[in-house]
């Protein structure tokens, strides 16, 4: 039982890591970024790229998927959600544009990581040794323990940023109104770049520990994720951090109690009936507030 | 000529069956709802169509069960999400999507699991699906125009102002979700009448993206956008053979160049390029349909 609770402790954080910069992005920013699963995969793929050629140590490694994911999520907002976002004529235009451009980007990095994969799955060589730990006859390995740690600490520390800080209060007013929030000093643009790029930097980093976790990856495996990342924006509410997060962490629950006690098949349908209920009883989401005031 | 058909068969079968497919998710975009519900559709329509015939229907009733299967989930995905709209709609019917994935994937006693159906009787003739398009094409032009017509583009322009004008807001959402639902089914349906095989790979995301991407490329705003997008996305790997691994890299920067650059597709850059040449006699086509 005990066992149970750490498997979905560890599966929680991934999910809320995964899910993190898409809510944000979502409330910020008002983009769904369906490319979110290609700055996962970039991060486990630039890991690949760099450990087949040298071997770097994994404290090394991980600032450096950080910067590839929010170079390329810096690279989306360039070459494609800033461009629409100048051109089109309403709101709800440049939300369809930027959506239907962010699945041609999810293309593109797929295509090149299934070049680079080879349509294999992938293992990163030599950067981290799995190492199982015996605590009161429970195991934990020390890539789960650094999985929470960083779930649990980057969650809480984005959400207190937001809440507390300057900066992250200029944040929550460009969510609240984008045209009035540059009335007050802020420079709107500039944060919405800085939040995209920050959820590139967690889902590269998400996605280099879940291909240690896993101890391989192939082009496709940011996909997956994509759906329990839907539920946890979808339930905690687009733009709450904590909502995200603990909306997260019920799912991985609730999915790791069906497989050991339950019917496993069930397991993916419990995602759809959580995104379907919800939007029906409370389409705001659980800890969500109302449009005008996401984030 | 004749040969020519005869080489390109299978390649023009692909180019009718995804043209209705993009125009399933093209009638929904259309009319501003957000509902990509075609692409899970399209797969239930194949399964339904492919265990239907192997419990010895004919394949017009196949063919019917699937498409009515389509209509009931559709009917009742839409008025499940009639409450949302725009970002949230779109990624609740991609959950849709998947999901149904997800579940053939796991019903494995029906629909074969991971291997999927194979050796299904093929019952559609090239002339059938001919047939099939034209009238799916003949159909949707009378719906664009008309009073049906004027109703969704009010739809998609101000939802309010659309209510206030006597357009009936939510009927015609179940409507449009509906009937974009049944195109997606019967797309899948022939697809699995025709190529004899369906496994749950040719669903989910991937569908999505290609399905989308026919309908911008070639343009949102008619069914022509969504039929010339599938004809051009279908013959791109075969121009590019040498390029094939490089297909989705093509064609998902063609789709992000095409939303940034030229938002209403290949048609409408087409429409913008016949309006800088000199002028003809008489108004231009794109003066009379947007006025």
């Amino acid at each position: 039982m005990t066992q149970q609770l750490i498997n979905a402790i560890v599966l929680g954080s991934l999910y809320s890591l995964f899910s993190l910069g898409l809510t944000l992005v979502w409330g910020v920013a008002n983009v769904l970024n369906l490319a979110h699963g290609a700055l996962f995969l970039s991060g486990a793929l630039a890991a690949f790229v760099v450990a087949e050629a040298v071997a770097v140590p994994f404290v090394v490694m991980l600032p450096l998927v950080a910067l590839v994911g929010a170079g390329l999520a810096a690279l989306m907002d360039v070459v494609a959600f800033r461009p629409i976002a100048r051109r089109a004529a309403t709101e709800s235009r440049r939300e369809m544009a930027v959506l239907l451009a962010s699945l041609g980007l999810a293309a593109v990095v797929t295509n090149v990581a299934e070049v680079v994969t080879e349509h294999q799955i992938k293992r990163i060589p030599g950067l981290l040794d799995v190492e199982s730990y015996k605590v009161a006859g429970l195991t934990v390995t020390n890539v789960q323990l650094m999985i929470v740690a960083l779930g649990i600490g980057l969650t809480v520390a984005v959400s207190l940023w937001v809440k507390r800080s300057s900066s992250g209060r200029a944040l929550r007013a460009v969510a609240y109104d984008p045209r009035i929030a540059p009335l007050f000093g802020i420079n709107s643009s500039r944060l919405s770049r800085g939040t995209i790029m920050l959820s590139g930097a967690v889902a590269g980093i998400a996605g280099l520990l879940l291909a240690i976790h896993l101890s391989g990856f192939d082009a496709n495996f940011g996909e997956s994720l994509l759906l329990k990342a839907f539920v946890a924006v979808i339930v905690g509410g687009i733009g709450s951090v904590i909502g995200t997060a603990v909306a997260a962490y019920g799912l991985a629950l609730i999915e790791t109690m069906l497989v050991a006690y339950g019917p496993a098949d069930a397991r993916d349908a419990v995602a759809f009936g959580l995104i379907m209920l919800v939007l029906i009883l409370r389409p705001q989401g659980l800890l969500g507030v109302k449009t005008s005031e996401r984030a | 000529m004749m040969d020519w058909f005869a080489d390109n068969e299978t390649l023009l079968q692909q180019i009718g069956v995804f043209a209705i497919a993009a125009a399933s998710l093209q009638v929904a975009l259309r009319a501003g709802v957000f509902s990509l519900v075609g692409a899970g559709t399209w797969m239930i329509g194949a399964y339904a169509a492919a265990i239907a015939l192997d419990d010895g229907m004919p394949p017009f009733v196949a063919l019917l069960i699937a498409l009515a299967l389509a209509a009931l989930v559709s009917l009742a995905l839409s008025l499940l999400t009639i409450r949302i709209d725009g970002l949230t709609l779109a990624m609740a019917t991609i959950a849709f999507d998947l999901i149904v994935v997800v579940v053939i994937r796991n019903w494995e006693s029906l629909t074969g699991g991971a291997l999927g159906l194979y050796a299904i009787p093929v019952s559609v003739s090239s002339t059938g699906l001919a047939v099939i398009v034209v009238a799916v094409a003949v159909v949707l032009m009378l719906v664009e125009r008309g009073r049906q017509g004027r109703a969704v583009v009010a739809l998609r322009e101000d939802v309010q102002a659309a209510a206030a004008v006597g357009v009936p807001v939510p009927l015609a959402r179940h409507l449009v979700t509906t009937v974009s639902g049944v195109l997606g089914a019967l797309s899948g349906a022939i697809y699995a009448m025709m190529f004899n095989a369906i496994a749950p790979d040719q669903g989910g995301f991937h569908l999505v993206t290609l399905l989308l991407s026919m309908v911008v490329i070639g343009g949102i705003d008619s069914w022509r956008g969504a039929y010339v997008g599938a004809a051009l996305l279908m013959f791109l790997p075969e121009i590019s053979r040498t390029f094939n691994e490089w297909n989705g890299l093509i064609y998902g920067a063609l789709m992000v160049l095409v939303v940034v650059w030229a938002p209403e597709g290949v048609l409408g850059g087409l429409r913008k390029v016949r309006e800088l040449l000199p002028r003809r006699a008489g108004p231009s086509r794109a003066e009379a349909s947007s006025s």
